[in-house]
């Protein structure tokens, strides 16, 4: 047969097409931009007034005591939210309580863009209205009460109006007029309607568009983005104007980005937070520069964040990122150096847009505020150690039978392997038991598991008539750390076993064909009861719940890359494939303890009911993406989550009750501690509160969890 | 890695992609056919890479690596799409010599880990450090992809042989 690289150099010499044509001749798709919907605006120049009209209708804002007192202590935030069918203006409060729908306008394209007077009594927004053919028309400048009441337009054309910031004595709003004939610039009004004028002149070359005024906290300067075009030596610049007089005019260039936006002064005056895009149009994120063009930092490991807004103190940064997995947007908020991000939670709407409140928090004090349900998460702080040298390459982790167990094939020819018992409380390494196959794989149920008084692994070893293969069950008993038991599987290589009393069922691949079979193998008598193939190309986990044999794997009529959508239900007694499941969503991994069946997709962590054969409840996630590194059963029904969906910076876990509630949390701000966390299989022990890791080269990790709170 | 990273003086930009795709197009076309082991997925990917880079210009830096992320990440969405629609024959309807047809068949019952670091580091001839890059991961857990993805493309391919 061709060895390996002799099959890499044969497919080297597939001849491939000459598309060169082909791509001449191609139409791109369109460039992707960023998810804002009034700047759809500037596309609309001078189109005819929506004829259609706005209705209204003003929801009051009653916060209670426990909502007022966050809102006091910290400051609402206002976004543009969608609901499915249109964009309006919310406010929430930093802990995702007290969500209001401020506006509800109809008949209307979107209402974005909010942002607070300074002293925080009224919110100027932007109402972009539909044309009478039902296509995006043009937008203006309104201002409302801070509670959404007593809404009207302060521009009216011509062209678009967008990008409101308030003058810090609530006289004036600067924003941005893209009407024909002129260039896209910035103009000031007042915040009554009254005055408008150009403040700055832009014409082609030295200006292609002025946009994102930003008001300074000073009053006296006027911070916008200026686009220069393609051509330009920097196309894109910051620049810091005096609202009177020439004098102090900054200019900031933005190397490397080719578009930027959305500027927002940090409280103090001296920061100028804004999106821009990295290396080319297709990413972006949050960079912040000093008013002087001093300090330039930015925040890459946030990939697609856009559209921050400080805290009132100064301190956090609020922003909006879309999940790269879902295309969902979201808003986060992180420390003003760009660690401690984590989701505003419980926000069931996309929201982009978001302004902080711009008040400082009185010193007068609220009344108590008063418990409601759901009561507030417990706090969880981690505690990591690692174990070296474990073995080269393991494979897999379990617990119990009174010890951690890791899997590892032997790095040599030989074949073997061995089941290493670890110390549940120290780490420490307490046994090396040798096995005849190599045992478990790094794939799902990953061929280890612990049940009926053994702990039990799959391996493959040469079949007896010395071809390819056999599975062999090898049971270790924990009271002499001695390999107890071998149970012989003709024709499986690697997979997945489980043990459901004295019964073993075994997940594997064929030997000698390309599928998979299931077998049950009665572990007294070490008969097969029966063997079935498993539909699908590739099937990883196998397990026991509600009553049946469930197996983990594609869907029956996938091809291609391998994405672990379906479960395949049997009956325990005859191997009858009773049915199949498949996630609506996506591709899953999952925990099982007891009857308790949890899948973790990109949407969060969801319950499987194996009785019905049903997912039940929302998911639930730790931020906008889901999840990376453990996903453990936490012993009680519930499950451990953790996330990670912008990279190694939103390090947060979350503890998932039976009943869907998050009933604690915690963030891990240390980089080193959190990538400990991160491994290639994970086991959790209620016992000691310790999720193990087992690294892909030769340790495991030991993370005790230390709970405070309810 | 980069031997077209910028134009020579006098280059126009749509030259300089023609060089760089009668330079890179084909590697890159296979490489994307060892990963979605769909001809049309890799007619469809690079086409549209390249047809990006000519509409962007000189907008674009580290072009060649520009170019292999695109590729790569069209592939991936047009595969997702495609799913969507119609399941995917196993069989590749692709004129190719018998090993490498083995080979792009058995890399489809890879986890899809391994197989992207087996396809970019084999086939497409990229270094451990910019395979680890490209597959947010670590060069160490990379050789370890490689080691346990040739050592399964192995397995099965001895199956398909025996």
């Amino acid at each position: 047969m061709a060895d390996l690289d002799e099959r890499f150099r044969s497919l080297a010499r597939t001849s491939a097409p000459d598309l060169w044509e082909a791509i001449r001749d191609r139409r791109p798709a369109p460039l992707p931009r960023p998810p804002i919907v009034p700047r759809l605006a500037a596309a609309f120049v001078a189109l005819a007034v929506a004829s259609a009209g706005i209705g209204f209708a003003v929801v009051g804002l009653r916060l209670d005591v426990r909502e007022r007192s966050v809102a006091e202590a910290e400051g609402l935030i206002a976004f543009s939210g969608f609901d499915g069918e249109t964009w309006q203006i919310y406010s929430v409060a930093p802990d995702g309580s007290g969500l209001r729908q401020l506006t509800h306008l109809s008949d209307v394209e979107a209402v974005a863009e909010p942002a607070w007077s300074p002293d925080g009594q009224r919110i100027a927004f932007v109402v972009q209205g539909l044309r009478e053919d039902g296509r995006t028309g043009r937008s203006d400048i309104w201002v409302m009460g801070a509670d959404g009441s007593s809404p009207r337009p302060i521009t009216d054309g011509p062209g678009s109006s967008f990008s409101p910031s308030w003058s810090p004595n609530g006289t004036r709003i600067a924003y941005v007029r893209d009407a024909q004939g002129e260039r896209p610039q910035i103009w000031i009004v007042g915040s009554d309607g009254s005055n408008q004028h150009a403040f700055t002149r832009c014409a082609v070359p030295e200006c292609v568009e002025d946009s994102s005024p930003a008001w300074s906290p000073d009053g006296e300067r006027i911070a916008f983005v200026r686009f220069s075009g393609a051509g330009a030596i920097v196309p894109v610049s910051i620049m810091v104007w005096p609202v009177e007089g020439s004098e102090g005019v900054e200019v900031i260039g933005i190397d490397d980005a080719e578009w930027a936006m959305e500027i927002d002064w940090s409280p103090d005056g001296t920061d100028l937070a804004f999106t821009r895009s990295f290396e080319d149009a297709n990413r972006w994120g949050i960079s912040v520069v000093g008013a002087d063009g001093t300090g330039l930092r930015s925040f890459a490991h946030l990939p697609s964040a856009q559209s921050p807004s400080w805290s009132p103190d100064g301190s956090r940064i609020v922003f909006q990122r879309m999940d790269p997995e879902t295309g969902r947007i979201g808003l986060l908020v992180m420390n003003e150096d760009g660690t401690g991000v984590r989701a505003i939670p419980g926000l069931q709407i996309e929201a982009t847009s978001p302004a902080w409140h711009p008040v400082v928090p009185t010193e007068e004090p609220w009344p108590e505020p008063v418990p409601t349900e759901p009561p507030v998460p417990a706090t969880v702080e981690v505690e990591v150690s690692t174990t070296e040298g474990v073995a080269e390459f393991p494979s897999a982790v379990t617990v119990g039978e009174g010890g951690v167990w890791v899997t590892a094939p032997n790095q040599d020819d030989s074949g073997g392997g061995e089941v290493i018992r670890l110390d549940p409380f120290t780490g420490g390494i307490v046994a090396r038991i040798p096995t005849r196959a190599a045992p478990g794989w790094e794939f799902g149920g990953a061929g280890l598991t612990v049940g009926d008084g053994g702990v039990w692994t799959l391996g493959v070893v040469r079949a007896e008539d010395g071809g390819c293969c056999d599975g062999l069950v090898t049971r270790v008993d924990p009271a002499t750390n001695a390999v107890a038991d071998e149970l012989r599987v003709p024709g499986i290589a690697s997979g997945d076993l489980w043990v459901d009393g004295d019964t073993v069922f075994v997940l594997g691949f064929e030997a000698r064909g390309p599928g998979l079979e299931l077998v049950r193998v009665d572990a007294a008598t070490h008969e097969i009861s029966w063997r079935v193939p498993v539909p699908g190309q590739w099937s990883q986990t196998v397990f026991v719940a509600g009553g049946s044999v469930w197996v983990a794997g594609t869907a029956p009529d996938a091809r291609g890359p391998i994405e672990v959508t379906t479960l395949y239900r049997y009956d325990p007694a005859t191997g009858t494939l009773l049915g199949h499941v498949e996630h609506p969503a996506s591709q899953f991994t999952l925990v099982v303890h007891g009857d308790a069946v949890w899948l973790r997709t990109g949407d969060g962590a969801q319950r499987f009911d194996a009785l019905s054969g049903r997912v039940v409840g929302e998911p639930v996630r730790p931020g906008p993406g889901c999840c990376t590194g453990p996903f453990v059963s936490d012993g009680a029904g519930g499950v451990w989550v953790v996330s990670s969906p912008g990279g190694a910076t939103e390090r947060s876990i979350w503890q998932i009750d039976a009943t869907g509630e998050v009933v604690a949390m915690g963030t891990v701000e240390d980089r080193d501690t959190f990538e400990q966390m991160l491994g290639q299989s994970y086991a959790f022990d209620p016992e000691t509160k310790t999720i193990w890791v087992q690294h892909y080269k030769d340790s495991v990790s030991r993370v005790r969890l230390l709970m405070t709170g309810s | 890695m980069g031997q077209v990273e910028h134009a020579p003086v006098g280059v126009e930009h749509g030259e300089l992609l023609e060089r760089l795709y009668r330079q890179q197009g084909a590697r890159m076309w296979r490489a994307v056919l060892a990963f979605s082991g769909d001809p049309e997925v890799a007619n469809d990917a690079v086409a549209e890479a390249f047809a990006q880079a000519l509409r962007r210009g000189e907008a674009i830096r580290e072009l060649e690596r520009w170019l292999w992320r695109t590729v790569f990440r069209i592939a991936a969405d047009e595969l997702k799409e495609r799913r969507r629609e119609r399941p995917v024959s196993s069989e590749i309807a692709y004129e190719m010599e018998d090993p490498a047809r083995e080979l792009v068949a058995a890399l489809a019952r890879l986890s899809p880990k391994q197989r992207a670091a087996l396809v970019l580091h084999h086939a497409a001839g990229y270094l451990l450090r910019d395979v680890a890059r490209m597959l947010d991961s670590t060069t160490g857990a990379v050789k370890v992809h490689l080691l346990r993805g040739r050592r399964r493309l192995r397995e099965l391919l001895e199956e398909s042989d025996g």
